[in-house]
């Protein structure tokens, strides 16, 4: 309708001062409203329960000090030099082969449980379900349990790895196989094709870029959980934080630490390489700065795969060439080679395919895989899993509700506690918004250092000087999911466009006010989505923190897992699953609420 | 220049379909039957039910009532399996090419080959090399050749749709279907389109059923017009010297509710082309 037609359809009898001078109070503002007050309420209470305070932090200083002390300078042993070098190839190798077999078993999860491929809603019931509970327990749960079953080494490393990444890589080949254009799979079904050929035809080929991404980005998260694996015997370069943790080595805890934080950045940064080479511009991971904004659904992770724009080449924009003669093509069709030739993209794939080949081959020869072992073990494997299953509701006691309660508190307080940090810092950490390139490029740096160093090993730093409990677990959690949140933030902060900017710096508006009113509407809804994000993958961190001592759950699974209780460790499992599931279900619904 | 001794292929009779249980009549009583080797051109406005009537040939719609029989099969009760048989042999011609872009032009092209082959295929190395060449002489039928192992995404609207037809081809098809087959491609380059699409069709003798909103182009290489208005068949007529062209145009008139015609209706509609 044109304006003219609303100017004359206008009610002439509503005036002016009938119209509100606040917004209405739509259902979209009234869910954010109860988010923003029951986020606000429950992580105070859950400051409170894990007797969080600034008094609290300013005592713990002289101590925090006195550690510092005792590990200045970081050092490893001529002795060590070596172990800890083979360590960390076999934190590769298991991140590696980890990432390798998830993906492998994330493939067919992924894809029936997509609607465009499974018509049945119970087998894509039923994959959605193996993917959520591969998603809730944390790699480190379940190496817990296959150190059981397979002992010390990398082999329970390497399947915890595997079984976890299916949570992380089935949901986003799931979203792939959803968000393919249906267009091309008609196409190739309207030829006669089968449904098994249309898969591989029509489907596949859509997907292959956001599984490459998927898998060489999970590869990096894996080799930086690697690093904590050996923490509960399942190999890598935890078991050295672990030895020199165990007999008070401080120094040698620090230089550990060091080289897992530069070990973590140098994959980072190869994965990044990987992924730019194969993929340029169909990186579905790739920052896509000054792009459209891009819409968070259930993680800011996620939505990189789910939202990442759709190139539909511009056709118009092609010179379009007249048909050649018949003649000339037919004389032209006999020099066509029958076989693919040597392009670009077919080097980098045969390199990609090489490359993965070498690592699995390395992978079986350089760790210590008792190949022997790893089969006799598999015969056990289905007994112990049976043995998980809690048979009544025993496991159930006040101790581990208690447990369970600490988890959700540290959870909520180590988000809260990171969030009021991040979001300032975020803004300078973006790009379009930073004052200037100094500061910009210093954040970030800042940001890279805290994010590379896993949260437990904080958490064992931390413990080491200001002892145990939930405190300290909340408070290395709030540094670790601080890093992670504020280079998320930025991340969105930079998508923002800059028309909208331009409009608001045109008035006269200031810098910040052009951040107010410029940048931070485009980027808000963005921005609580990757909260409850946030909150989700700090709970799931909160759930392994009682490993070291730092307080919640993981105290009491890995006692239970030590004394062969093995029903209460599926019990708490179990509820690990419902909890982190949950919140799932939560942030999924306020989701669509607010976009 | 109709041949009205050929077999027909295509017959339907009373065909009618709702949609939204019966609010939206998309057809209404439609019939008529197609003889083998004719080129027949749908016309009419946009939502008067060209793509509705195509998509009930080879069964991605079910009638609500009417039957629908192509080369002898019967439709609206084939089974899934044979509709997929059936689709062999009907190739379908979409609007927005529906190719995969990662892919390049020969896979593309040798999609069109699964139908008569048994199992999944991934990447040209699957399939047998004397389908590999079949599908590169499909491709020089429609002057892409030289761009075999191109990405097909790198190419324009135009040279994709011309892949698409290849693929087509590729099927061996007794009947071709094509929903406005140069909808999203400007005026010159349609014109390259239906030329390589009705050339190739009259070469292999194949049947061809194809929607259209450029009248000339309808005109140029039709041998008979079917013009549908509102879900109803409102003219049927070969196209020789006697067409009528103030006939052709009454199919994109339209009613107004004072009884009086609205004429030129499509001219404000900027996703209609009319150069006629």
């Amino acid at each position: 309708m044109s304006i003219a037609a609303d100017v004359m359809h206008a009610d002439p009898t509503r005036s002016v001062r009938d119209v509100p001078l606040g917004a209405p109070w739509t259902q979209r503002r009234v869910v954010l409203a109860v988010i923003a007050v029951a986020f606000i309420f429950g992580s105070f209470w859950g400051l409170r329960r894990v007797e969080m305070s600034l008094f609290a932090l300013v005592e713990g200083w002289p101590e925090t000090l006195n550690l510092i002390q005792r590990m200045w300078p970081p050092f490893i042993p001529a002795d060590d030099r070596s172990q800890v070098l083979s360590l960390l190839l076999d934190t590769f190798f298991m991140a590696f082969l980890g990432t390798f077999i998830g993906v492998v078993m994330s493939v067919p999860l992924g894809l029936l449980s997509s609607r465009h491929v499974a018509r049945n809603p119970i087998v894509r019931g039923v994959s959605r379900g193996i993917i959520a509970f591969a998603r809730a327990v944390p790699s480190l749960v379940f190496a817990l349990i296959f150190v059981r079953v397979f002992g010390i080494g990398p082999i329970a490393g390497i399947l915890a790895i595997g079984l976890h990444s299916i949570g992380f890589c089935g949901k986003l080949f799931s979203a792939a196989a959803d968000n393919i254009e249906l267009g091309p799979r008609d196409g190739v079904a309207s030829t006669g094709a089968s449904r098994l050929q249309e898969l591989l035809a029509g489907v596949w080929p859509q997907m292959i870029p956001s599984v490459i991404a998927t898998s060489l980005y999970r590869a990096e998260i894996n080799f930086r959980e690697g690093t904590l694996i050996g923490l509960v015997g399942g190999g890598g370069i935890g078991l050295a934080i672990r030895g020199y943790q165990g007999s008070l080595r401080y120094q040698e805890l620090l230089g550990v630490t060091l080289v897992v934080i530069v070990a973590v950045i140098a994959m980072e940064l190869l994965s990044q390489a990987a992924r730019r080479t194969i993929l340029g511009d169909s990186d579905p991971f790739r920052k896509h700065a000054g792009g459209t904004n891009t819409r968070f659904s259930l993680t800011g992770l996620l939505v990189r795969a789910f939202g990442f724009s759709r190139r539909t080449r511009d056709a118009a924009g092609k010179p379009d060439e007249a048909p050649a003669t018949v003649a000339s093509q037919l004389s032209m069709a006999a020099d066509v080679p029958l076989s693919p030739p040597w392009n670009r993209e077919r080097v980098k794939l045969a390199a990609l395919s090489g490359g993965v080949a070498v690592c699995t081959v390395l992978s079986f020869i350089l760790p210590d895989i008792d190949v022997g072992r790893f089969v006799t073990s598999l015969v056990d494997l289905p007994s112990t899993l049976l043995r998980l299953v809690p048979s009544n509701l025993d496991f159930w006691t006040s101790q581990i509700r208690s447990g369970l309660v600490e988890t959700i508190a540290m959870g909520l307080g180590a988000t809260f506690m990171a969030m009021l940090f991040a979001l300032p810092l975020s803004f300078l950490a973006a790009s379009n918004v930073a004052p200037n390139r100094v500061v910009f490029r210093v954040t970030r740096f800042m940001m890279i250092i805290v994010r590379a160093t896993p949260e437990l090993v904080l958490a064992v730093l931390f413990v080491a000087a200001l002892g145990l409990g939930p405190r300290t677990g909340t408070l290395a959690l709030a540094v670790g999911i601080f890093g992670f949140s504020t280079r998320l933030f930025a991340d969105t902060i930079e998508e923002a466009r800059s028309g909208p900017r331009e409009g608001v710096i045109s008035t006269g508006a200031t810098r910040l006010q052009d951040t107010a009113a410029g940048v931070a509407p485009q980027v808000w809804p963005a921005l609580v989505s990757q909260g409850l994000y946030i909150f989700d993958v700090s709970l799931r961190a909160s759930t392994v923190l009682g490993i070291v001592g730092a307080g919640g759950i993981g105290f009491m699974l890995s006692n239970s897992m030590r004394t062969l209780n093995f029903e209460v460790t599926g019990g708490i499992v179990l509820c690990i699953f419902v909890i982190v599931g949950s919140i799932e279900v939560i942030s999924n619904w306020v989701n669509r609420q607010i976009t | 220049m109709i041949q009205t001794d050929r077999p027909d292929v295509v017959h339907v009779r009373g065909l009618r379909k709702e949609f939204d249980g019966g609010r939206v009549v998309a057809l209404d009583d439609v019939s008529f039957s197609v003889p083998e080797g004719q080129l027949l051109v749908i016309i009419g406005l946009s939502g008067s039910g060209k793509s509705t009537l195509l998509r009930h040939l080879n069964g991605l719609h079910q009638p609500t009532a009417g039957s629908v029989e192509v080369m002898g099969t019967n439709v609206v009760a084939a089974s899934g399996k044979e509709l997929r048989h059936l689709r062999r042999d009907v190739g379908f011609v979409f609007q927005q090419f529906n190719i995969v872009g990662r892919l390049s032009c020969i896979e593309n092209v040798l999609t069109g080959a699964l139908g008569a082959l048994n199992g999944p295929r991934f990447g040209a190395r699957m399939y047998p090399k004397e389908l590999r060449r079949r599908a590169i002489e499909q491709l020089a039928r429609v002057g892409l050749a030289d761009r075999a192992w191109q990405r097909t995404d790198t190419l324009s609207g135009g040279q994709q749709q011309r892949v698409a037809i290849a693929r087509t081809l590729m099927q061996r098809p007794r009947i071709v279907l094509a929903d406005e087959p140069v909808a999203s491609l400007d005026p010159e380059i349609s014109g390259q389109v239906m030329d390589v699409l009705f050339r190739c069709c009259v070469e292999d003798n194949i049947t061809v059923l194809c929607s259209l909103h450029q009248v000339d182009l309808a005109v140029d290489w039709a041998h008979r017009l079917l013009g549908l208005r509102d879900g109803k068949v409102v003219l049927d007529s070969p196209v020789d010297g006697s067409i009528d062209h103030a006939r052709i145009m009454e199919v994109y008139q339209r009613l107004d509710p004072t009884g009086a015609k609205v004429d030129e209706y499509v001219i404000d509609r900027p996703s209609v082309r009319m150069s006629a």
